[in-house]
C-alpha cells in the first residue's frame, strides 16, 4: 500500500496544484504566467495519474480512461476508506 | 423596463457628465446637476462609496506541490496560518 | 455535467476514534454554513451571474466544495468506524443511530437536517457575491472553533487546510465582486 499510497499523494498534491492555478486563471484569464504554470503542472499531472491508473485503476469514469475485465471502476479501496499515511 | 443604474452613485471626477441620459432618447429624467462626490474623492480618489472592494491579487513565486497540499494554497500571499 | 474523480482533494487521516468531534464535525457536514450548503448555494448562483468570470468561478468553486463535503464526509465515517452502539447511545449519539445507524446523514450537530433556506440566490450578482464571501468567512470561523475542539493531529491538518481554503475562496469572490461592478459602472442604465 505503501507505493500505492506515494502515488496517489502525488497525483493529489499537482492536481491541488492545478485547480488553485484554475481557480486564479478564472479571475485573471489574461494572465500568461499562471497559464505557463498550469500547462506545465498539467504535463506532470496527466503523467503520474496514467502511471497510477495503469496499476490501480481508473480514476475517473464516464470514458475519461481505458478500462479492462473485469470492471475496475468499482474495486475498493473507495476513496474514504483508504488509510492515509 | 430601462430605468436609472442605481448602482452609480455620484462619479467621482468633478465635472464628470456620466449620470446624464441625454444619448437615450425616449427617457423621461429630471437633468440634475452633477455635483463630485468631495467625501470619497479626498481620501479613495478611484473608488466610490458603499462598495466593497478587495485587492486583486498578482500573481507571483510559488509553493512546492507537497508543500501547497500541505498548507492548503500554492500562494504564499494568501498562507494564513492558524496557530492553534 | 458533473464527473466523479475517485480521489480526495486531500489525504484525510484520522487517528482514534472520537464522537464527539464526529458529532461536531456535523456542522459543516449539514448545518447552514456547511460545504453542503457553500457547494448547493454557488452552483445554484452561477445560472443567473452576468460575466464569464463570474459562471466560472462559482462553478468551479462550488465543484470544489463538493470535494470538501466528501472531506468531512470521510472524517465522520472514520471518527465513528468501529464504535459499538453502546458507545454511541452514551456519546448521545443513540438517536441518529435509530434513524440512520452509522451512516453520514446531511444534518447539523444537533440532528437539524440540511434545507435550502440556509442559501439564498436573489438574483443580484452584487447581493450574490456578498453573500458567497460572507459564507466564506462564516466557514473559515468554524474551522477555526472545530481545530480547537479536537487534538488529533490528522483531523487538525485536514481542518486546516479547509481553513485555507475559504480564505483563497474568500479572495476570488473579492475579485469577480470588483468585475461586477467594473462592469455595473460601465453600464448607466439596466434593464429588468
Amino acid at each position: 500500500m505503501d507505493e500505492r499510497l506515494s502515488m496517489l499523494k502525488e497525483i493529489q498534491s499537482l492536481e491541488f496544484f492545478a485547480i488553485e492555478l484554475n481557480l486564479f486563471l478564472d479571475t485573471h484569464p489574461g494572465d500568461r504566467a499562471a497559464l505557463r504554470d498550469f500547462y506545465s503542472v498539467r504535463d506532470k499531472l496527466l503523467v503520474a495519474k496514467k502511471r497510477y491508473e495503469e496499476i490501480y485503476g481508473p480514476l475517473m469514469v464516464f470514458g475519461h480512461t481505458p478500462v479492462k475485465c473485469p470492471w475496475p471502476w468499482i474495486e475498493g479501496p473507495w476513496p474514504w476508506e483508504i488509510e492515509y499515511e | 423596463m430601462l430605468q436609472r443604474n442605481p448602482f452609480l452613485t455620484r462619479p467621482l471626477t468633478p465635472g464628470s457628465q456620466e449620470n446624464t441620459p441625454k444619448e437615450q432618447p425616449g427617457i423621461e429624467a429630471a437633468v440634475e446637476p452633477v455635483t463630485p462626490d468631495y467625501q470619497a474623492a479626498g481620501f479613495y480618489p478611484t473608488y466610490r462609496l458603499a462598495r466593497a472592494y478587495v485587492v486583486r491579487q498578482k500573481y507571483g513565486p510559488l509553493f512546492s506541490p507537497a508543500e501547497a497540499l500541505e498548507k492548503g494554497t500554492i500562494f504564499p500571499d494568501l498562507y494564513s496560518p492558524y496557530p492553534f | 455535467m458533473w464527473i466523479y474523480e475517485k480521489k480526495l482533494e486531500y489525504p484525510v487521516r484520522v487517528y482514534k476514534n472520537d464522537l464527539g468531534m464526529a458529532k461536531f464535525l456535523m456542522a459543516q457536514y449539514g448545518g447552514p454554513d456547511s460545504e453542503l450548503s457553500a457547494s448547493v448555494r454557488y452552483l445554484t448562483q452561477r445560472y443567473t451571474m452576468p460575466t464569464d468570470k463570474t459562471k466560472g468561478l462559482l462553478t468551479d468553486i462550488g465543484t470544489e466544495e463538493m470535494a470538501h463535503w466528501e472531506i468531512i464526509a470521510t472524517m465522520i465515517y472514520k471518527l465513528v468506524k468501529g464504535v459499538s452502539v453502546k458507545q454511541l447511545r452514551e456519546a448521545g449519539l443513540g438517536a441518529h443511530f435509530a434513524q440512520h445507524d452509522r451512516a453520514v446523514y446531511p444534518a447539523d450537530a444537533a440532528g437539524v437536517p440540511w434545507t435550502a433556506a440556509y442559501i439564498q440566490a436573489t438574483g443580484d450578482p452584487i447581493t450574490d457575491l456578498h453573500e458567497d464571501m460572507a459564507a466564506e468567512q462564516k466557514a473559515r470561523t468554524t474551522y477555526e472553533h472545530l481545530i480547537q475542539l479536537t487534538d488529533d493531529p490528522g483531523i487538525k491538518d485536514t481542518l486546516r487546510f479547509l481553513r485555507e481554503r475559504e480564505v483563497v475562496h474568500f479572495q476570488r469572490f473579492g475579485e469577480a465582486l470588483n468585475d461586477i461592478q467594473e462592469l455595473m459602472d460601465s453600464k448607466k442604465l439596466y434593464s429588468t
